[in-house]
């Protein structure tokens, strides 16, 4: 019998699997499965012992196939930004490092590699011998997600109008530093790279400026990773499954190995446009069926979701990432409906 | 302590039309507006006024529940909130983690999605993003406001109703306007004391 890492390794391939493999994205949730606070984890120190336990307790009680590695955040403290660890909430940023244009010329792109990325990458290696037979990605933001976080996305949105020039820098910037994070993550340990790119989204910036700056820049980074035999999984936010996107979505969807749609999208379309194109990943709502329940609710949508993406080479996820106050159970149920399904 | 949640695309009428129904509710209002522009506007007939920062659609959930409980901390009686963000997502996955935290201590107001009328006839049904924007929006709410309905004849009016139930059958549909007060009461009530969050709840 395969692993799961072997199961999701070969769906990301679009090879034959036996079933559908979980990959819920839990960045923080494993928090919840300890009780533990997430400043804990984030302190001063990036504390990788209880990261690993975290992330393993989760795994114990939902069954997933797919882990993270590690609880994972977006810091970009490394460039001088500010993130906030509210003690049972989620990781945030509260000061953006290249607000002032002028410090990008103080940093390389290389410098983003921190003692915290360093404690994640450790903890991501704890995870992958302890539990060699889970999948392990590695979650990292998409160029342009990065670039308004850097800079803070209503300056950037008004950049792309005003200064299209900078914003080609900074998304060059980005795309540089990702490439670095990317490598430096995922050697040896991970069997795909996520890039989670709720900004490289052709609902908020328009389909021009998504095709000038996000997918070229997406390319340059799954290239790199495909240099060195890491698959990626590309994760815009937006509409892709109408008509008139239809061109969009085939050109998001053949840039990297497997593409996740968001929430808002019909998963029917989607399945029929791309299943000979990539890797295909979605699911049940996290922020309605999944954090309310009932039960029933949530294996109604993940059967329509089976339903839906049959024929198709599917790992189940769901709509976003997980993060700390998404009932644990809720989950476990979606883990279960689908090994009902196999068998 | 009330909570509603008046949701629709930029220019659809959210802010404009509260300020006319402001004048028929006794309750004092604070507001949190999904842009400063819309906080100005209301600022005189609240008790107090925020406003939601633009940032990314993953931290539309976050940015609410953090807005939301600052707001708590002044103990409004009822706080109407625009969505964050780009409004042309759903917004009940705002609210559902705040529904969970607070059920208990705060009461729910109907999610109020607020339409344009030529973009239901025209664009509600059509295979677009906009469409589907639409369909989405339409689908999670416990009741549709259509604004500028002095512009409508009885048929459009029968028509942008039917449009909206053949996508969610369960949707109050109020038409507002404006110019002739009409529907402006009503919806009034329906920020003050009428209705509760339910759709998304089941949906």
């Amino acid at each position: 019998m395969r692993t799961p890492r072997e199961i999701f390794v070969s769906a990301l391939s679009m090879e034959d699997t036996e079933r559908v493999p979980f990959c819920p994205r839990d960045l923080t949730l494993g928090l919840d499965a300890l009780d533990v606070r997430t400043d804990s984890v984030f302190g001063e120190r990036y504390d990788s012992k209880l990261s690993v336990a975290c992330v393993l307790a989760l795994q114990e009680m939902v069954g997933h196939d797919v882990t993270m590695g590690c609880i994972c955040s977006y810091g970009l403290e490394v460039f001088g930004g500010e993130m906030k660890y509210p003690p049972d909430g989620i990781p945030y940023a509260s000061g953006y490092p290249f607000d002032d244009i002028d410090r990008l010329d103080l940093y390389q792109p290389e410098q983003i590699v921190g003692d915290r990325m360093r404690a994640m990458r450790v903890t991501c290696e704890a995870v992958r011998d302890k539990r060699p037979d889970l999948g392990l990605c590695i979650n990292i933001p998409g160029p342009v997600t990065m670039a308004g976080f850097s800079r803070k996305l209503e300056t950037f949105m008004m950049d792309m109008i005003e200064n299209p020039d900078l914003v080609s820098k900074l998304v060059s910037f980005c795309t540089d530093a990702l490439i670095v994070q990317a490598e430096y993550m995922s050697d040896g340990i991970a069997d795909a790279v996520y890039l989670a790119s709720a900004s490289d989204n052709p609902d908020m910036m328009g389909d021009d400026d998504y095709r000038r700056h996000s997918l070229p820049a997406v390319r340059c980074i799954v290239d790199r990773l495909h240099d060195l035999e890491i698959p990626s999984i590309f994760h815009p936010h937006g509409v892709f499954s109408t008509e008139d996107r239809h061109d969009l979505l085939m050109e998001s969807a053949s840039v990297a190995d497997g593409f996740q749609f968001a929430e808002g999208n019909d998963p029917l379309p989607i399945a029929g446009s791309c299943r000979d194109t990539c890797a295909l990943l979605g699911g049940v709502n996290g922020y309605s069926s999944l954090l309310l329940g009932p039960e029933e609710r949530i294996i109604r949508d993940v059967d329509r979701f089976l339903d839906e993406m049959e024929g198709t080479h599917y790992i189940m996820t769901c709509s976003c990432s997980v993060n700390r106050g998404l009932p644990i159970e809720n989950l476990r149920v979606v883990a279960e409906e689908l090994r009902r399904r196999s068998s | 302590m009330r909570l509603v949640v008046l949701a629709g695309l930029r220019g659809s009428g959210k802010t404009s039309c509260l300020l006319a129904a402001s004048r028929y509710i006794d309750t004092p209002i604070d507001f949190i507006a999904n842009n400063p522009e819309s906080q100005e506007m209301m600022s005189p007939v609240c008790r107090r006024t925020d406003n939601f920062p633009f940032k990314s659609p993953c931290a539309r959930v976050r940015q609410f529940r953090f807005r939301y409980d600052l707001m708590m901390e002044g103990s409004p009686e009822l706080l109407v909130c625009e969505p964050p963000g780009t409004c042309e997502d759903e917004s009940s996955p705002m609210i559902n983690p705040v529904f969970v935290k607070d059920r208990g201590k705060v009461s729910f107001g109907p999610l109020i999605t607020f339409f344009e009328p030529e973009k239901v006839l025209e664009g509600l049904t059509s295979k677009t993003v906009q469409g589907r924007r639409l369909r989405n929006m339409a689908d999670e709410s416990d009741a549709a406001v259509v604004a500028h309905s002095e512009s409508l004849t009885d048929a459009q009016r029968v028509s942008i109703a039917e449009t909206l139930r053949s996508v969610n059958p369960d949707i109050e549909v109020l038409f507002v306007s404006l110019d002739t007060g009409e529907g402006i009461q009503c919806l009034a009530r329906l920020i003050e004391s009428e209705g509760s969050y339910t759709r998304p709840l089941f949906n």
